[in-house]
Order: structure tokens, then C-alpha cells, then sequence
């Protein structure tokens, strides 16, 4: 249960625009005070290359589209990029052991750093809508040591408005899905090995949480047709139909499907599936990373570029 | 959809396979690290001995990723990159559905690597996987340039970042 509200603006906007090997820490970038460490990465791209986000990989990667390869990919001890589970450029990365976190604008050819957080904390995502972004703010007491959580937006100007604060390690704030106005998150018990959903007003920071789920094996949470999916580890449920996708799984509503990364035969396979009926759409073995183009999933694979049309006619 | 074999290319060198040093003793690797919010993931990998079978050389090899600790899994990975230097269009496969590769003809050494992936979601804290490298044709292997290294991976519950560590032979 959130302990306590605040607003804070912990760090101002950056906007550093990157395109070489390094992110310039947004301290660094603006000569401000308390130089974040130069931590986070960015593999480098030239010419026709793309970026292309690796969900599986947690890594930012430089594709060839031509060519159809990866032909870099960032790196680093315990470095891994975060996304959210629904469309957004926005992205966080770091390193969970030197810190140094950012959250990070990846466009086709270029990145931008946004906003940071404090040297002794990590953000991870928590819910997009594509206009309001929550992240999840973990401090560290010492290296390695967890201090406690707070759900925080991140505003136009780069700051970050708190909504809810976390203290110990029986609160572990997880994952969170936005619906409509409503903020939905999960907050895990590992002493009881359950996951409780609570719901708070995206617009409104000094709401109190209501207490939506309570129970739950796992705090995967969804959003699919204007409904909260949750999950008990494996399956999916609250949907029109229940959904066997135990991680990297991503509904869209227009049109209504599922996309998903499983290993299959030791390979990476994203497929995509209707839905409402189940019936798989496409798949795309070798998969890097992949893009939902308006009625068209574009899959970036290790043997080229492959576009999966999702509308009927084309299935 | 183009498709594109793909062919890491490393070391190119110029030699003879000769009869001896063919990596025939077996041997393995293993690697430990932290968890966040407790526990430690293990990364093994274990390569056996170069046998060979007709035209090929053969080598079985496992590799898998081990938490020990008390918090619940909700995933555990592996991902294993085998690797050697062929020459004159020979080809290299590691056992899986992922394409192996072929190099170009000529007598230049040149080396290529291929990777797979195994995930195991089902609340299990280890992940496994064994199988078999060929190298074919036997002659055209550059002795002693098989490797292999395994990343291991685990997401735990209430903790967005995962741990990696890795192991080599």
C-alpha cells in the first residue's frame, strides 16, 4: 500500500541527442551537478540503418533493413533497455548494478535522452498510453540494497510527479496497465507469494489506490478492448477468450490480436495470433524485434524484414 | 521477405587441419552471480570430446542456466553460441532449428558462430538444453577452433531486471 504522496521534480529534462556509442549521462550532456554515470549505451548506426528494439535481448540493437541483420547491439555488465508493454518510444535503460538510469526516446535513426533519475535509483516502465507514461522508480540504500518503489509520471518538462511511494520488500510494486483514466498495477508480497492489483487516477497524483484484485499467482497485467487481463503465470484471463502467453506478450486492438516471442526448436519465434478466435495469423522465425504499422505487424528478423498483414483479407 | 543466411565473420587465418589437437578432451565451464532480491543464477556449459563419424566431426555439448535461492522464477533462460572455422564450403550446425552455417569456397579459414535460445516459464528455477555440433567435412574443420559460451538468464517475481552471467569453453 502507497505510504506516502509527493511531487517532485528530481531531475529537469535533458534532451540530449545521442547517435554515437555513448550516452552522454544528462548530467554530463548539460554540465549540470551529480554526473549520473555514463552507463547507458547505444549500439552505433549509419547510414539505412534502423533501430530496432530486441524484446527477448532487452537490447537496443542497429538493423540493416537491406541486408536484413543486426549489425550492432548495446551491451554492458547488467545493462539491459526496458520497455513498456504497449507502443511507445520511450524506453528505460541502465545497469541494475552501476545504476546510471535514463529514460530514453528511440526513434528510427535517432535517441534522445528524456529525463534521468538519481544516481542511487533505477526506472523501469510501468504504463503508456502513448500520451501518459508511469515508470517505476526503485532506491537503493547501498549497492544492491533496495530502499523501496514509487509510482511516478513523467511530465512534459522531464520532471516526475509522484503518485504513490512503496517502503520495504514486502511491497514490490510490478507491472501496470493503463485503461481509460485509470492507472492499474500490481504490487507483489514475496512472503505470501501473491500479487494484489490496485487502480489509481492517472490524472490525479493524490488519489488514494483502491484495491481492485487480491490473490493473483502472477502481476502480469493487460489492457484488451477496454478490459483488465490478468495472469496466473501461464495463461491469460479476462479477455473474450483465455490466452496460453506466459511473457512477452503484447495485445493490440485494432485490429484485435496477440502478438507474442516464445523459443521454439531453440529458435526466437514472434507470432501473432486473432484475438477473438485464436486463429494464428503469421509467424515470423528468428525474430530481433518488431513494429505494429496500422493494420500490418513488421517482423525484424536474423534473414530479413518480414510483414505480417493482419487484416483478414490478408491472412 | 528477404532472407538472408546469417554468417558471423571472425578470425580468418590460413593452415592445414593436421591429425592432432582436434579439441578431443571434453570440458566445461561454470559461472555464478547475484540475484537481485536473493539467490544466485548459474551459467554451465559442457562440450565432450571431438568424435568422429564418417565424414564429420561430432561434438555432444549441454548447456543450462541453475537458480538457487528462494525466490519464485517466473523465467529462466539460456542462450548458447557455438562456434568454429571452416574452410572450402564446409558447414557447421549445432543440433537445433536455427539455420548453422556454410562458408564460402576457398582455402581460407573462416569462422561463423550460430546461436539459439531456450526459455523455461513454467515456475522451473533451470533451464536445459543438449545436443550435438557437426562440422562437415571432417578435413575441412580448423583444429581446435570449436567455443561456445552460454548466457544465462532470470526474471524473478517483483523485480522488473533481470540476471545474466555467462560460461565459456
Amino acid at each position: 500500500m502507497p505510504t506516502s504522496m509527493k511531487v517532485s521534480k528530481v531531475r529537469a529534462l535533458c534532451a540530449a541527442l545521442v547517435g554515437t556509442s555513448l550516452v552522454a549521462s544528462c548530467a554530463s550532456a548539460t554540465g549540470h551537478e551529480g554526473a549520473t554515470p555514463q552507463v547507458v549505451t547505444v549500439p552505433p548506426r549509419a547510414g539505412a540503418e534502423i533501430y530496432v528494439y530486441a524484446p527477448w535481448e532487452q537490447q537496443l540493437t542497429s538493423y540493416d533493413p537491406q541486408a536484413g541483420e543486426v549489425v550492432a547491439t548495446s551491451s554492458g555488465e547488467d545493462f539491459f533497455y526496458y520497455a513498456f508493454g504497449t507502443p511507445s518510444p520511450l524506453y528505460t535503460a541502465g545497469s541494475s548494478s552501476a545504476l546510471g538510469f535514463a529514460v530514453l526516446e528511440v526513434g528510427r535513426t535517432s535517441v534522445r535522452t528524456v529525463a534521468t533519475v538519481g544516481s542511487d535509483e533505477a526506472v523501469f516502465p510501468l504504463a503508456t498510453d502513448g500520451v501518459r507514461s508511469f515508470f517505476v522508480v526503485y532506491s537503493y540504500s547501498r549497492p544492491g540494497v533496495e530502499s523501496g518503489r514509487r509510482i511516478v509520471r513523467l511530465e512534459g518538462d522531464g520532471s516526475w510527479q509522484t503518485y504513490a511511494s512503496f517502503a520495504g520488500p514486502s511491497e514490490l510494486v510490478d507491472k501496470g496497465v493503463l485503461i481509460g483514466d485509470q492507472l492499474f498495477y500490481s504490487v507483489y508480497d514475496p512472503a505470501k507469494d501473491v500479487h494484489t492489483v490496485f487502480s489509481l487516477p492517472a490524472d490525479d497524483p493524490g488519489a488514494a489506490p483502491t484495491l481492485e484484485r487480491g490473490g493473483l499467482g502472477s502481476g502480469e497485467l493487460y489492457a484488451f478492448g477496454g478490459h483488465l487481463l490478468v495472469s496466473d503465470g501461464t495463461t491469460i484471463v479476462g479477455g473474450p477468450r483465455d490466452y496460453r502467453c506466459a511473457s512477452l506478450c503484447w495485445f493490440y486492438d485494432d485490429p484485435a490480436v496477440l502478438a507474442q516471442i516464445t523459443t521454439e526448436g531453440a529458435d526466437l519465434v514472434l507470432s501473432v495470433s486473432d484475438a477473438a478466435t485464436g486463429e494464428e495469423l503469421g509467424r515470423a522465425p528468428s525474430v530481433v524485434g518488431f513494429s505494429f504499422e496500422s493494420g500490418t505487424l513488421v517482423a525484424y528478423t536474423r534473414h530479413g524484414v518480414q510483414d505480417i498483414d493482419l487484416t483478414k483479407e490478408g491472412a | 521477405m528477404r532472407v538472408k543466411r546469417l554468417i558471423s565473420v571472425g578470425v580468418v587465418s590460413l593452415g592445414l587441419v593436421l591429425g592432432t589437437g582436434l579439441s578431443a578432451q571434453a570440458v566445461s565451464d561454470d559461472n555464478s552471480a547475484s540475484v537481485p532480491g536473493g539467490g544466485t543464477i548459474t551459467s554451465n556449459i559442457w562440450r565432450g570430446s571431438l568424435s568422429s563419424s564418417g565424414n564429420t566431426y561430432r561434438w555432444d555439448y549441454q548447456v543450462s542456466a541453475v537458480y538457487s535461492g528462494a525466490q519464485t522464477v517466473t523465467s529462466i533462460r539460456t542462450k548458447w553460441t557455438l562456434g568454429a572455422c571452416m574452410q572450402n564450403s564446409a558447414s557447421f550446425t549445432i543440433g537445433v532449428s536455427v539455420d548453422g552455417f556454410t562458408v564460402g569456397a576457398g582455402s581460407s579459414w573462416t569462422c561463423g558462430d550460430v546461436t539459439a535460445y531456450w526459455t523455461n516459464t513454467n515456475g522451473a528455477k533451470s533451464s536445459s538444453w543438449r545436443s550435438t555440433a557437426v562440422a562437415a567435412p571432417s578435413k575441412y574443420y580448423q583444429s581446435n577452433s570449436i567455443w561456445g559460451k552460454n548466457v544465462a538468464r532470470v526474471y524473478t517475481k517483483g523485480y522488473a531486471q533481470p540476471k545474466e552471467v555467462t560460461a565459456s569453453v
